[in-house]
Formats: structure tokens, C-alpha cells, sequence
């Protein structure tokens, strides 16, 4: 099964750690990003800053045509930052990976993967 | 070693809050120094706290919490040793309800108040940014003194008096009004430009590249834009920022020297910051409104997106000039249209416009080092040697001085 390993935080924090400290961190990553490269397939993607979304909000008008504003879908403590896809045969395996790359201030959600697309083809 | 990794991650989690929370203190006291110094607290408090029972879910409203109970309770001590009522200077009792803290559309405009109250009219510029650092980004004043050149304790002496400026004037703490907010954010978003500028090109001195200023800027206009992100022209600021800061590595070679925007290894530009301000800036476009800022990232943008000099869009960045004049008729946007005209229509079309704003800038020494390499392209080796000498005169940077000398050397070869 695919679980996606989803990845919380306070944003502008990390750039404000100490260059070694920011590069042990980077250093997590690329480490598991070889890992899951030698096992499989895995997507991951680190996300711009939630201010330079556009959210796309229903109207109630007889076009149906979303309303298109600038700004991030909600106003939250915690923003999303990025995120893995990886495909793992059980839920530990997931929770291990995830725990790899965790910090002392984020927050990683572990959620299976209910149907999966494009790139990366649902088994 | 895990504690000492917190640390940091403890540090940078408060230097973010930190604009906000003062922000929010200073509503709540009406006092710039008495919400500073109850945010240390309060710091202090968590240091203590958060490693044995965890960072709270909220972060941001403990630590409001624990710095507003501090100032109740230096303001209640305060009070007894004066003996008055307590009750008329302690502000109205809040609900034990943290939402109305976090409260997003108030806080956004406690940041922009706290921001423009250090962009006060009768500070100078120069003191506005010591004051916004100080207070908002929360730098010791030994940094601020050091990017600024200036000996600590004179830097402590101009920011005690600014604070002392600032604190009469009474900016109303109601919410602004829609035409207030938006005079507002064109204070701050100015004051933010010249943070940036002075980081970007050092007024004087040895260090040509003073790229922590660059960064607070850029960090406070990453809040800005955060807490407003609708407003094109912050857009626009931000975008600016980053195509200009994207060029950091390749500003300066190994001896320190400047090295000229044709001349830049444009392989050491950072793409992926340039890739983040050509998002904003397209983003800031779709939207209709055009402003000085968003013009000024179009240029940068023509310029980021040259893989070579030669493949410089020059006619698109005279007509961006030409269009930023109409906004903003000043002479140092003519210099600037004119180093593009130069590309387009050769130098003596540039001095030609020069003429017309010679007066406005005799003490500006890039318009003396642009007439002096318009002249040098016109091979009038004399008048460019001449030209050069001026812009020695007028306190260049080493880096600066360093090339005007090499160019002096080079005209005298040719004499």
C-alpha cells in the first residue's frame, strides 16, 4: 500500500536555524530520499510558502465557476510544507520513515494512500 | 546533543513569533518596551517549560499568555510602590479564551502598527530601520550597530531616542479603516525597500554586501505579505527582493571585489529563490494593478532570466523604466532608464538624458560613475577619467573604489 508521510509546521523557522543545524536536517532527507530511491518508487515535494497560494472557492452562481483568491486555503498555527509518497507494507514501516526526518517543531501526519495517480500508478 | 539541537530550533521558534507577539503586547499595553521586555520573559518561561512537557500545541498564544501575565504583574508592582489603583492602569480583563489572541484579522494589523509606528516621519530613514530592527526583528544592538557601521553605544543612544519619539506620537489602536491600512502598508512596504537598499549597497565602508539586512528585510516582507496575501504590490516587493538577493554569491569575487551584473557568473545566482520570485511576480500581475514595486521585479525578472548578458531584453527594460517614471518622475529613475537607453540606443543617447538631471545629482556618485562609463564607451577618455575621479570623491565602498581605480588606470592608458 501507498501511505503518504505529510509534513507540518511553523513555516520561515527552519531558515532561521543555524546553517550546520539546517544542513543535518537536509541531510535526514536526502538519506531517506536514497533509501526510498534504492526500494521503489516514492514521490516527495517540498512546498513554497502557504501565503503564495490561490485558493479556488465555491459559488453559489449559476456558472458554478470557482471564485480564484490569492492566500492559503486556511488560516492555520501549523502549515503544510511538503510531503512523501511511499509504498510500505505496513503501517510501522511508514511511521519509521516518517520518524527520520521528524524536528523538535513540526508535526508529520502518516495517512494511507486511498488511490494514487499520474506518477506514481495506484497497485 | 538533543537538547542543544532544541536550542536552536527553540532560538529560530522565537525570533519567528516574536514580530507578532510584540505586536500584540504592544496593543495590549500600549508601551513598546514594556511588551519587549515581557516577550523575554516569556521566552525565558518557555525555555524552562517547553523541554520537559513538550512544545504546546499553540506556541504563539503561550507565550502571549505568559507575557501579558508578566506585564499584569509588573504593572501591578509598579502601582503599589506608587500607590494608585491598580485597576486604572491595568487594561480590561480579557476572557480566559486564547482564540481571541490569535485572533488572525487583529493580529495583522497589530504587525502593520508595530511597523508603522518605527516608521515615524520625524525619525530619520536611517533610524526607522534600527528602530523596526530592534523592536520587530528583535536584533542585539551590537548587530544593528554593526550593519550599520556605528559604534554600539551610539547605536543604543539613537534607538533610546527614537523610542522616545515614537511613544508621542499616540497611533490610534483601533483597527484601521480600509484607506488607513492601505497608507500603511506603503509606509512600511518603503521603509522595507530602504532596509533592503541599505543592505543591498552600503552607504560607505568595507563590507559591500551587508546580506543579513538583506535577510531581515526580506523576513519582514515574508510576514507582510503572510498576513496580507492579497496585496499585489507586496507581491511585488517580495519578488523584488528575491530576484535581487538570488544574485548574492556572484556580486563579489574571491578578493572581495564588485563584480558588475554583465560580468556576474550567472551560474551562482540561486534559481531556486529566482523561480519563487517569478511566481509572485506573475502571481502580483494576474491581478490587474501594476506598482512601482512590481515594475521594478519586472526588470529584475528580464535580468534573472538572461542566461547571458547578451540575451538581456534591454528594450523591454527601457519601456519598464519608462513606464516606472511615470509613477515615480524622480531623477535616480531617469539614471537608471538611461543606463537602458545606453543599451538600446547607444551612450550618447544616455548622456543625452543625463544632461537633464545633472543638477538633481552632482553628490549622487552612481550618476557620476554612469556618465563615466557612458563616456568611456565613447572613447572620450579625458571627460570619462574626470567623470570617475567625482564618484571617487563620494564615499564609494571598497569594493566600489576598487574598480573606479582600475578604471582610472585604464582611461590613463588610453590618454
Amino acid at each position: 500500500m501507498h501511505y503518504s508521510i505529510l509534513i507540518y509546521g511553523p513555516e520561515q523557522v527552519f531558515e532561521r536555524l543555524p546553517e550546520d543545524e539546517r544542513e543535518k536536517h537536509l541531510q535526514d532527507h536526502r538519506d531517506l530520499q536514497q533509501e526510498l530511491s534504492s526500494k521503489g518508487d516514492f514521490a516527495t515535494v517540498r512546498l513554497m510558502p502557504s501565503s503564495h497560494a490561490v485558493t479556488l472557492k465555491p459559488t453559489a452562481g449559476p456558472s458554478q465557476k470557482p471564485l480564484v483568491v490569492d492566500g492559503p486555503f486556511a488560516e492555520t498555527k501549523e502549515r503544510f510544507m511538503g510531503f512523501y509518497v511511499v509504498e510500505c507494507d505496513t503501517l510501522d514501516e511508514a511511521v519509521a520513515y516518517a520518524s527520520q526526518i521528524s524536528t523538535p517543531h513540526g508535526h508529520i501526519e502518516v495517512r494511507p494512500v486511498s488511490w494514487a495517480g499520474g506518477m506514481l500508478a495506484s497497485s | 546533543m538533543e537538547d542543544l539541537d532544541n536550542q536552536h530550533w527553540l532560538e529560530a521558534r522565537f525570533a519567528n513569533i516574536r514580530p507578532k507577539a510584540v505586536a500584540a503586547l504592544t496593543r495590549q499595553f500600549r508601551d513598546l518596551d514594556l511588551a519587549e521586555e515581557v516577550f523575554s520573559v516569556a521566552c525565558l518561561k518557555a525555555i524552562q517549560s517547553w523541554p520537559d512537557r513538550g512544545v504546546p500545541d499553540d506556541p504563539f498564544a503561550w507565550l502571549l499568555v505568559a507575557g501579558r501575565n508578566a506585564g499584569l504583574d509588573i504593572i501591578r508592582k509598579n502601582s503599589r510602590r506608587a500607590n494608585t489603583d491598580v485597576t486604572l492602569s491595568l487594561p480590561a480583563e480579557k476572557p480566559a479564551d486564547q482564540e481571541e489572541w490569535v485572533d488572525n484579522a487583529g493580529l495583522r494589523d497589530d504587525v502593520l502598527r508595530l511597523l508603522f509606528i518605527c516608521c515615524h516621519p520625524d525619525l530619520p530613514p536611517q533610524d526607522q530601520l534600527a528602530l523596526a530592527l530592534k523592536i520587530v526583528a528583535g536584533l542585539r544592538v551590537e548587530e544593528i550597530a554593526g550593519a550599520f557601521l556605528v559604534k554600539p553605544k551610539a547605536m543604543e543612544q539613537r534607538i533610546t531616542r527614537a523610542k522616545k519619539t515614537v511613544a508621542a506620537a499616540e497611533v490610534p489602536f483601533e483597527a484601521p479603516g480600509l484607506v488607513e491600512r492601505g497608507r500603511r502598508l506603503r509606509a512600511v512596504s518603503l521603509m522595507l525597500y530602504l532596509l533592503f537598499n541599505e543592505g543591498w549597497s552600503a552607504s560607505s565602508g568595507e563590507t559591500h554586501l551587508r546580506t543579513d539586512l538583506c535577510e531581515e528585510a526580506i523576513r519582514l516582507a515574508r510576514l507582510l505579505f503572510d498576513l496580507f496575501p492579497a496585496m499585489s504590490e507586496l507581491m511585488g516587493l517580495l519578488a523584488l527582493f528575491l530576484f535581487q538577493h538570488s544574485r548574492r554569491d556572484a556580486r563579489l569575487d574571491e578578493e572581495g571585489h564588485l563584480v558588475t551584473l554583465e560580468d556576474q557568473d550567472r551560474t551562482l545566482w540561486d534559481h531556486t529563490m529566482i523561480g519563487e520570485a517569478q511566481l509572485l511576480l506573475d502571481k502580483s500581475l494576474r491581478n490587474g494593478s501594476t506598482g512601482p514595486y512590481q515594475i521594478q521585479a519586472a526588470i529584475a525578472s528580464i535580468h534573472a532570466r538572461a542566461a547571458k548578458p547578451q540575451e538581456t531584453d534591454w528594450r523591454e527594460i527601457e519601456r519598464l523604466y519608462a513606464a516606472l517614471e511615470t509613477m515615480q518622475p524622480t531623477p535616480v529613475v531617469r539614471l537608471n532608464r538611461a543606463a537602458a537607453v545606453a543599451m538600446v540606443d547607444g551612450p550618447q543617447a544616455a548622456l543625452n538624458l543625463l544632461d537633464s538631471i545633472g543638477n538633481e545629482l552632482e553628490n549622487y556618485r552612481w550618476f557620476h560613475a554612469a556618465r563615466a562609463s557612458f563616456l568611456f564607451d565613447l572613447k572620450d577618455h579625458s571627460a570619462a577619467k574626470v567623470a570617475y575621479q567625482k564618484t571617487l570623491l563620494l564615499q564609494p565602498t571598497e569594493a566600489e573604489r576598487q574598480f573606479l581605480l582600475d578604471r582610472i588606470a585604464l582611461c590613463e592608458k588610453y590618454l
